[in-house]
């Protein structure tokens, strides 16, 4: 996993928590990096899982939520450090092209980047079937990325998740529906 | 938010080795990229040879289709390869025609714009100097048919220009060679200051572009063997043809002349009896004349007797009274006509004879008078309804021919005149002997020909008659005929008021007589 995702984590860690955290959770996780995330480098996925898990130790909040939380987190920090990915196109139009536009912008950055894939199905102007799928299964982070979308643009948006990978489903099926 | 002193250290411990990692990262990242744009300056070069190439191989392809001739073909090659490479200096040899023949300077060259003694020097040497097969950098190319490359001209130990130039202008030169089916026809050199080691690529490409010159021209050089051919066959299909006219017309008058000389025959004996039979008939008629007188005499005698039988001379006197004497002295006016007209039919007879006497092919001295005589005798009938003949003939020389083909000429105009009168006109036939030549100038008051006509007068099967009348060969053929005979013939034409044929004949004929019989001139000879 990219070295950009845990400075993330620990950049939403700081804000939240505070550094004793962070701390307390390198400390509890042990990670193989010892915590060095550079955001040009790799690091197993591992570590993530186990720092996420850390944390719901030290807070008690449960991992999904965690994770839901860092997927928006994680938006809010794209958006200001890419704000010209957001100009000139709606919620849903940002949805509609992370496959076709984001992640090929991503693969310009790091061309060893692993990333999910995302199919669409259109079901109208006020719709949107997203089907996820990834190794990593990290579902929940997606629907926090939708949910920091809806925030970013002021809008509503309510996200079903009828099939889900942790379910034995081979993809995650997330239907949007914008207010 | 408090965060404990220790949390704090090991957070700027983690910074630090997270930035040196950072660090780590960009220079592999740098070092990286200019790898990369190392890479691509490379594939940039290669793409911007392989440019120059196709440049140089089109340009070389589209002369050779402009099917340049060789001098400016080589021109435009040494230009496009001395420009596309990079070589500032190129020149051409060439090669003798023969079979182990020499190179020598084409003097074209693609030379720098830049004053250079020592260039200078190198041209007139390069260009009064000639090469064998073997014999420095062209006689090499020459013997081997493969390029050769030369990367120091200073330590070639076959290179005889050096030795005679004070100083080379160069250090590396290379020469090609230009083939045309499978020979060296040119060698191709070029020269670089600097010194530059063997570029296989180089040779390659400038081999290929000379490849394709090479068979540029065999190309060329068959389409213009293959126009040669075409136009060679042509000229002689239309010399069998005019031939197969002569032939034809020949054998058609042939038929007429043995047809006339049978019907000539057979109509002069029948003339013969007939001729002398009326001078036997002038001379009995001169008898009875005679006895006629006497017998007058007679009868006043009778009448002064006493004892005369008076019924007996009422019937003398009736009998010898009125028309008698009239018919008797008549007789002798139609005896003369007669003869007159059968001497006339004797000399058409003998025209016929002398016209048509086309077997005949012997060069002769004949008088040309006597040849428009008979065949405006021949041509009578054609002419006399609607045309007056002016016969202007002057005092002739006899002149070597053969009489039988000037009739035909002769005729051949006069019919011509005839037909080109529509309703009443003059054909004026005039001879003249001038200094070593006689002409015949046949004149009608025709139509006249229009100057396009005039230009195809004399082609076979050319006619301005309308069809069934003409066979476009009269002219040809009598041109034929003067020709051979070493003469001319001249058309002058005036729209609406006619033409004037001048048939110009040498005395002394032309020494070869006919294209039909090869042995003449030897027979003649012997």
């Amino acid at each position: 996993m990219k070295g950009a995702v845990f400075t993330i984590l620990e950049d939403m860690v700081l804000d939240r928590f505070g550094l004793d955290t962070w701390d307390a959770m390198l400390e509890h996780a042990k990670p193989a990096s010892e915590g060095v995330y550079t955001a040009g480098d790799t690091y197993s996925d591992g570590e993530l899982f186990s720092l996420v898990g850390a944390l719901s130790q030290l807070t008690g909040a449960p991992v999904p939520d965690l994770v839901r939380a860092f997927g928006e987190y994680t938006l809010h920090q794209f958006a200001s450090l890419y704000p010209a990915m957001f100009q000139d196109v709606d919620a849903r139009g940002l949805l509609r092209q992370v496959d076709d536009v984001i992640h090929v912008e991503v693969r310009k950055l790091y061309p060893d980047a692993a990333l999910p894939t995302f199919d669409y199905v259109d079901a109208g102007a006020d719709r949107l079937v997203m089907l996820y799928r990834s190794p990593r299964r990290l579902c929940t982070f997606a629907e926090g990325l939708i949910e920091g979308t809806a925030r970013h643009y002021g809008v509503e948006i309510a996200t079903a998740h009828p099939r889900c990978m942790h379910h034995g489903d081979d993809h995650c099926r997330l239907e949007l529906s914008f207010a | 938010m408090n965060a404990s002193a220790d949390a704090l250290a090991r957070a700027l411990a983690r910074e630090r080795r997270s930035r040196k990692r950072s660090e780590e990262l960009l220079e592999n990242r740098s070092r990286e990229l200019y790898r990369l744009n190392q890479q691509l300056q490379a594939q940039n070069e290669t793409l911007a040879q392989d440019k120059r190439e196709l440049a140089l191989l089109h340009q070389v392809a589209t002369f050779a289709e402009e099917r340049l001739a060789r001098a400016p073909a080589f021109r435009a090659f040494v230009e496009a390869v001395c420009v596309q490479c990079a070589w500032p200096v190129g020149h051409v040899f060439v090669r003798e025609e023969c079979e182990d023949g020499r190179l020598y300077s084409s003097r074209i060259w693609h030379l720098p714009p830049v004053e250079d003694d020592r260039l200078e020097r190198f041209r007139g040497v390069s260009e009064s100097i000639t090469f064998a097969s073997g014999e420095g950098l062209p006689g090499r190319v020459l013997a081997s048919g493969v390029p050769v490359w030369i990367e120091s001209l200073a330590d070639d130990a076959n290179f005889p220009r050096r030795e005679r130039v004070a100083e080379l202008p160069f250090t590396s030169a290379f020469a090609v060679p230009i083939k045309v089916a499978g020979r060296v026809v040119a060698v191709a050199e070029f020269f670089l200051p600097d010194a530059r080691s063997r570029d296989g690529r180089l040779l390659r490409l400038v081999s290929t572009a000379a490849v394709h010159l090479g068979s540029a021209f065999e190309r060329h050089e068959q389409e213009l063997a293959l126009a040669e051919q075409y136009a060679r066959l042509k000229t002689v299909n239309a010399e069998l043809r005019e031939a197969q006219a002569r032939l034809v017309q020949q054998e058609k008058l042939a038929s007429i002349g043995q047809l006339a000389a049978g019907v000539a025959h057979e109509i002069n004996n029948p003339m013969g009896f007939i001729t002398s039979n009326l001078t036997s008939l002038a001379d009995y008629a001169g008898a009875f004349q005679r006895a006629l007188s006497c017998q007058a005499e007679l009868l006043d005698g009778y009448r002064g007797c006493k004892e005369h039988d008076p019924s007996l001379l009422r019937r003398a006197e009736a009998a010898a009274d009125g028309d008698l004497a009239f018919m008797l002295e008549d007789v002798e006016d139609l005896v003369r006509e007669s003869l007159d007209g059968a001497q006339r039919v004797r000399e058409i007879v003998g025209s016929l004879k002398s016209f048509a006497r086309v077997d005949q092919r012997e060069m002769q001295h004949a008088d040309i008078n006597e040849c428009v005589e008979s065949t405006l005798r021949m041509a009578w009938n054609a002419v006399r309804y609607h045309c007056t003949v002016d016969r202007r003939l002057g005092t002739l020389p006899p002149v070597r021919c053969n009489p039988g083909e000037i009739n035909q000429v002769i005729m051949n105009l006069v019919v011509n005149a005839a037909q080109a009168i529509d309703g009443e006109g003059t054909i004026t036939v005039e001879t003249r002997h001038d200094g070593d030549t006689v002409s015949i100038r046949v004149s009608d008051t025709g139509a006249g020909i229009t100057p396009d006509a005039v230009d195809e007068l004399f082609t076979p099967f050319f006619t301005t008659k309308p069809p069934g009348e003409g066979t476009g060969l009269g002219l040809s053929i009598s041109h034929g005929i003067v020709e051979r005979h070493g003469g001319r013939i001249d058309v002058e034409s005036v729209r609406g008021e006619g033409s004037t044929f001048t048939v110009v004949l040498p005395l002394d004929g032309a020494r070869a007589a006919t294209g039909f019989h090869p042995f003449e001139e030897h027979s003649l000879a012997s």
